[in-house]
């Protein structure tokens, strides 16, 4: 990577601020369908951008011909486009003022990428999975990148960073009975293969086939009455980043995405307002080793730091950005993130969790008198207030007299976030974090994330729904 | 870097022991304006020179996209030796081979040069609710595309802007897409998204059960792109399309007919040939609510017995602008056909329960109109559409007269849509 190219942009900057993020990709996408290698990609990306705060605007450019000539255009461009459209802006845009850092961080490899042929591994993970009974389709999207990374500002950061990272769609038909079922697994972490070796698919993906196919043949229609409904950690993850993690995203609070992602039922004075029972604490943390959400440094050169967002039911914390800290009147919290060097960085999630109580998964169930264990879900979605989202369970039991009894077939949990985290009555030890790739932005930005908790019992929810 | 020269790139690949190669070199310039709360939060401009190339040898193929165009000799070198020792696609066919005959088309180049930051003040200034925020958007692409067969060379523009009109707790939605600069029209959409976010004011809750319902273009269009990939005959292969074993059968009301359409001229997804260089062409999708063909590349036309129909995507065939036909009813006419229902003005996030079977659910988002007898008597919110696909298609009860071009951030490729009339949607809502 040319890091002088990217001090020459930050040298010729005029302005009141100006940050360079230089970016070297590498990766591999491919498509298993049906056993059918369909999809052989290799992909790359090379270049740069300036991003810049003049007279209260912001500019940003970006650029993969790194000419000194084009680069030093970028920066101009940047500059000009910042101070444009602050001409009719009556709130100037800002940052807040942060300790910048100078560091190098790099992800290891045990087992290299590239010395692994991944799409044979994938059609021997096909090959074993296809045997299992009433698995009509297997659709596999494997992703995997190694993006290096250099960022400097002209407060004095210089971060560069090194992360490998792979992410593993599973898509799975199941047919019993002429009914269908359909599971949706994603799997992602950092690192080389061993991390992929880790997820262990070749036991998982047939487990979760006999469930989906247990629960065709076996499943029961979910209780009418309102009922105790035991949430999984796959569950508990959607749900806290759904409807915490995304309303606690500052921009969307201050409404910078509104005609995009929406906005937030959390407003800006509600710092200790309550939106659940004592027993809910929902933290998020970038630096947790090994995650699929992992960084260290922020790509505005802030350090990453756990975050408290939910303190015994209480709202305790926003995610922010340096813009949107400038506005609410604190320090960023590290939570600017950008998806490539051509992306501006943006308020998003890195590892969002429900934080662990004091119960065993068996407490839960066995002071359940009627109740349903809901471990997995399918179709979820919610509005874009983030107050009233929508899961549905894939693998799903009656919960009767303190057993586990019957599949249940699509159980619906449709509520508002505050009905959501009231009704949490106990909460389980052991937390455990799935991988996620977080919609947002404009251009659109997936980011990697991870999600979870551990198992969570609500009390009284009526399940509702109309599938199945 | 300008020297990058496609055609010598395939050469290269074919001496090099590919049997067959594309190569598109794409040149881009792109500039966004945001802005939000009546303010601008960023204006940027992205440029680009890409090659995506594709090579094959056998029944082995690969793609690759290359940024960093000092390393190109060494990584087509590379990926070429890479086949020897990758896995084989059975169905892979090759790709199509020509030669082909272009026709002419127009970019409006002028859409480049086009002042972003000017056209998206005057879209905040034209807003007539309390607050808007948005996006607007300009594309010119320049792609020369060769392969053993065929080379051409196409531009391609497009200006779009999203805009959401904010009246206390009200919101509006709309856009405008254009392949012109002169036939572009920012103020209007902060207009309609201004009138919209005020018919909404005031909304009660919602409540569940089944209802009529009239889909605005914007929002039957951002439900129908949730849906497209059933018309890809990639997942129609994959067994997960909601379309499949149904060709030449009965999937819709006889009031809906669909077409793909990559050479109309208002398109902005319009181009002159697909990724194989193929020219693009019209492929009617379903006639008068009947199955008649899926997307195809030359690979999927292989192995559904068809011809391609210029839809590629090298690997999965995908849509440039699709036309929903119109009907002949009036916006006024089609409310006053509501005994008891709602006007949909704008959805997100649709999710698919089943793919294969179409069970989705959707969330309505900025005004929902409640209409009684033939009129607009107030707003509801907090409702969930939950429904399936196929249903939804078949009781489309009337059409409006007229199209709009749809394109924003939930509807990923250009829908023409008209205003849709649907019967009995089911509706529900958050239990607690």
């Amino acid at each position: 990577m040319d890091e002088d190219i990217a001090q020459l942009a930050l040298k010729r900057a005029q302005s009141d601020y100006a940050e360079v993020r230089m970016e070297e990709l590498r990766g591999v996408q491919m498509v298993i369908k049906n056993g059918n290698l369909d999809v052989y990609q290799l992909n790359s990306a090379y270049g740069l951008s300036a991003r810049v705060l003049a007279d209260g605007g912001l500019g940003f450019a970006s650029t993969n011909v790194l000419t000194k000539e084009n680069v030093i255009n970028a920066v101009e461009k940047a500059e000009k486009l910042a101070r444009v459209s602050a001409v009719r802006n009556e709130n100037p845009i800002g940052l807040s003022e942060e300790k910048m850092y100078t560091n190098t961080y790099t992800v290891p490899q045990k087992k290299s990428l590239d010395d692994v042929d991944r799409a044979h591994e994938l059609l021997v993970l096909n090959t074993r999975t296809a045997s299992e009974n009433g698995l009509v389709s297997q659709l596999y999207e494997y992703e995997d990148e190694q993006r290096v990374k250099y960022y400097i500002n002209s407060e004095g950061a210089e971060i560069r960073s090194t992360i490998p990272r792979m992410n593993l769609l599973a898509f799975l038909t199941v047919v019993e009975n002429g009914k269908s079922e359909q599971c949706q697994l994603q799997f992602g972490g950092i690192g080389g293969w061993e991390t992929f070796e880790g997820f262990n698919l070749t036991e998982r993906l047939p487990k979760e086939i006999k469930v989906v196919n247990r629960v065709l043949k076996e499943g029961k229609p979910p209780p009418k009455d309102p009922v105790n409904v035991v949430i999984g950690p796959e569950v508990v993850g959607i749900t806290v980043h759904e409807s915490c993690g995304h309303p606690f995203e500052a921009d969307r609070i201050l409404g910078r995405e509104a005609a995009q992602a929406g906005e937030s039922f959390v407003k800006p004075d509600m710092i200790g307002y309550r939106v659940g029972s004592d027993l809910v604490n929902i933290a998020e943390d970038p630096a947790i080793e090994g995650s699929y959400g992992f960084y260290l440094y922020d790509d505005e050169g802030v350090k990453a730091r756990k975050r408290m967002l939910v303190k015994e039911g209480k709202i305790n914390e926003f995610l922010s950005n340096r813009e949107t800290a400038f506005v609410l009147g604190g320090l960023s919290n590290g939570s600017a993130r950008s998806i490539g060097y051509n992306r501006e960085p943006i308020v998003r999630m890195a590892n969002t969790y429900f934080c662990a109580g004091d119960y065993t998964k068996d407490e839960l169930i066995e002071e359940t008198k009627k109740g349903i264990l809901m471990e997995s879900f399918t179709e979820w979605n919610i509005d874009d207030t983030r107050f009233n989202q929508r899961y549905i369970g894939r693998e799903a039991y009656l919960i009767e007299k303190g057993e586990v009894t019957s599949p249940v077939l699509r159980p619906v949990l449709e509520v508002t976030t505050t009905g959501f985290y009231s009704s949490v009555e106990a909460v389980a030890k052991e937390v455990t974090l799935n991988a996620g790739t977080c919609g947002k932005g404009e251009p659109s930005q997936g980011a990697p994330t991870s999600m979870g908790g551990p198992y969570v019992r609500l009390k009284e929810i009526r399940l509702g729904g109309v599938h199945g | 870097m300008d020297k990058l020269s496609a055609s010598r790139i395939v050469d290269d690949a074919v001496r090099m022991g590919a049997d067959d190669a594309v190569c598109q070199v794409i040149r881009e310039q792109c500039q966004q304006v945001r802005f939000s709360n009546n303010e601008i939060t960023a204006a940027k401009e992205y440029n680009s020179v890409k090659a995506k190339i594709f090579v094959a040898k056998g029944k082995k193929k690969a793609q690759f996209t290359l940024e960093n165009v000092k390393d190109i000799g060494e990584d087509l070198k590379k990926s070429v030796k890479f086949l020897d020792k990758m896995q084989e696609n059975k169905d892979y066919y090759g790709i199509a081979k020509g030669p082909f005959a272009y026709s002419k088309r127009i970019c409006d180049k002028s859409i480049a040069e086009a002042d972003a930051v000017e056209l998206a003040f005057r879209a905040i200034e034209a807003c007539e609710a309390q607050r808007l925020a948005g996006v607007l958007y300009t594309k010119y692409q320049k792609v020369d595309l060769a392969t053993p067969y065929t080379e051409s060379e196409d531009e391609r523009s497009f200006i779009e802007i999203s805009v959401r009109a904010f009246e206390n707790e009200s919101s509006g939605h709309a856009v405008n897409c254009s392949s012109t600069l002169k036939g572009f029209n920012g103020e209007k959409a902060s207009e309609e998204a201004s009138d919209l976010a005020k018919k909404g004011v005031s909304p009660t809750l919602g409540e569940k059960g089944r209802y009529d319902v009239l889909f605005t273009p914007l929002c039957f269009a951002t439900l129908f792109s949730s849906g497209l990939y059933s018309l890809s005959a990639f997942f129609v292969d994959s067994g997960i399309s909601f379309f499949r074993d149904k060709m030449g059968e009965k999937v819709a009301s006889e009031l809906l007919s669909v077409a793909n359409d990559g050479t109309v001229n208002q398109g902005i997804y319009t181009a002159k040939f697909d990724e194989e260089g193929v020219p693009t062409q019209r492929t009617p999708l379903i006639e008068k609510g009947v199955l008649s063909n899926f997307l195809h590349n030359t690979s999927t036309a292989v192995k559904f017995e068809t011809e391609t129909t210029g839809n590629a995507g090298l690997d999965i065939p995908e849509p440039q602008n699709l036309l929903i036909k119109e009907g002949g009813n009036s916006v006024d006419g089609l409310i006053g056909e509501i005994k008891s229902g709602l006007m949909v003005t704008n959805t997100w996030y649709t999710r698919f329960q089943n793919y294969m079977t179409g069970d989705f659910s959707t969330i309505p988002r900025d005004a929902i109109l409640r209409i009684e007898n033939g009129e607009i008597t107030g707003s509801v919110k907090n409702i969930r559409i939950s429904d399936n696909m196929l249903r939804v298609l078949e009781n489309i009860y009337a059409t409006g007269k007229g199209t709009e071009q749809i394109h924003w951030w939930e509807c990923e490729y250009p829908v023409f849509s008209p205003y849709c009339l649907v019967r009995d949607v089911t509706i529900t809502t958050s239990t607690k």
